[in-house]
């Protein structure tokens, strides 16, 4: 059996974009993992929820994460490079991009791009009000005045 | 933006949990779907609560699985709002500073927190077990306390161990009144080889009350 730094495997997009990775690679998304060890993956592996875009950078940090994965749990130089690149990797996109790589990370269970997409999500709003949050999100508020009133002094101690 | 709007729950919980608490609880008020979403954030790390009556904070906490608390003032919190507390079934790790330089301020807070805790796994104590109170008398700390015989606590964590009688004292009464205890991790400081040796047959010598409690001694 070939090693999984040899062994290829061809990821397709929902618009039909083909990306050839090692199975190392692969395997960072827990979903294609599961079709790897099921034997299913003889051909292209279809992702009917992401596209070629987000696909790509998906894999761009899937490479990096395990080029420069840290030697053990103390390698803590390790460690605060692969932060820096995450950090730096997250500024390229808008809000948008960063909701799709959400959804995708969360489809193909990627637990380290979904953690470091929501804190991105998290830092970008911690200081917005209420109504900015809502456009953000596409929320409509559902409250009566009465309502919203009653939420403000049930959470007073986080609106002080 | 579509996706937005159809983000599921699990989603928007966990972008909360990378928030403080406070801004968590701020998006209550955006709809109805969002109104206690952030209550549901796994992962709590309380440093400090400055609220003056922090009652409806600590009911929103309610569904919590992991917390962790930072400082002796908030676990004190815990102990004075007592009857806000909520029972935290789903919580199995908790994580609990009692003492900062030298002063104890909060383990007596302890006992009442865990019986609001059916299904603790694992409880860490991350400063040091002995302290003295603001009357400079030695606190009786974790030694006077009543545990409830049916706390479920596994693994009992302790982070500065000294190896003084006091201490080891505290972590009999661990022992003796945990009574589902299975392993007692303990983070020891020694100046020498002798002292190690010391320390450590002093805390393998203790008697348990579930005999296959193990102990772990580390040495930093």
């Amino acid at each position: 059996m070939a090693s999984s730094s040899t062994n290829k495997f061809v990821l397709k997009s929902n618009d039909d974009v083909s990306f050839e990775v090692t199975e190392a690679v692969a395997r960072e998304f827990q979903v294609i993992a599961h079709i790897i060890d099921d034997d299913c993956a003889k051909k292209a592996i279809p992702l009917s929820n992401v596209t070629g875009e987000i696909l790509s950078k998906m894999i761009e940090y899937g490479k990096k994460h395990i080029e420069e994965a840290p030697v053990d749990e103390e390698d803590e130089e390790g460690k605060k490079k692969l932060q820096i690149w995450d950090e730096e990797f997250m500024k390229q996109f808008n809000m948008e991009i960063v909701f799709q790589l959400i959804l995708a990370s969360n489809y193909l269970n990627n637990k380290g791009l979904l953690d470091l997409t929501c804190c991105t999500v998290a830092d970008h709003i911690k200081d917005m009000t209420p109504d900015e949050v809502r456009t953000l999100f596409n929320v409509k508020n559902d409250y009566t005045t009465e309502e919203e009133e009653e939420i403000r002094k049930e959470n007073s101690w986080a609106f002080e | 933006m579509d996706t937005i709007s159809d983000l599921p729950d699990e989603i928007i919980i966990k972008i909360l949990s990378f928030l403080a608490i406070d801004k968590a609880a701020l998006t209550s008020i955006l709809s109805k779907r969002w109104r206690d979403l952030f209550a549901f954030t796994p992962n709590i790390h309380l440093y400090f609560i400055t609220s003056y009556n922090p009652s409806n904070l600590l009911k929103g906490l309610r569904n919590v699985k992991i917390l962790n608390l930072y400082s002796p003032e908030t676990v004190k919190i815990f102990g004075i709002f007592r009857e806000a507390v909520p029972v935290f079934e789903k919580l199995y790790h908790l994580s609990i500073t009692t003492v900062v330089e030298g002063l104890c301020l909060s383990a007596s807070s302890l006992p009442s927190l865990m019986k609001k805790c059916p299904n603790l796994q694992t409880l860490v104590i991350k400063g040091p077990l002995c302290g003295y109170d603001k009357y400079q008398h030695v606190c009786s700390c974790f030694s006077g306390c009543y545990y409830p015989l049916s706390s479920p606590v596994k693994v009992l964590e302790l982070a500065k161990y000294k190896g003084s009688t006091r201490e080891l004292g505290q972590i009999k009464h661990f022992l003796e009144e945990l009574s589902c205890l299975e392993l007692v991790k303990v983070r020891a400081s020694a100046k020498d080889d002798k002292e190690k040796l010391r320390i450590t047959t002093d805390l393998l010598e203790l008697p348990r009350a579930f005999s296959k409690c193990r102990i772990q001694v580390q040495f930093s």
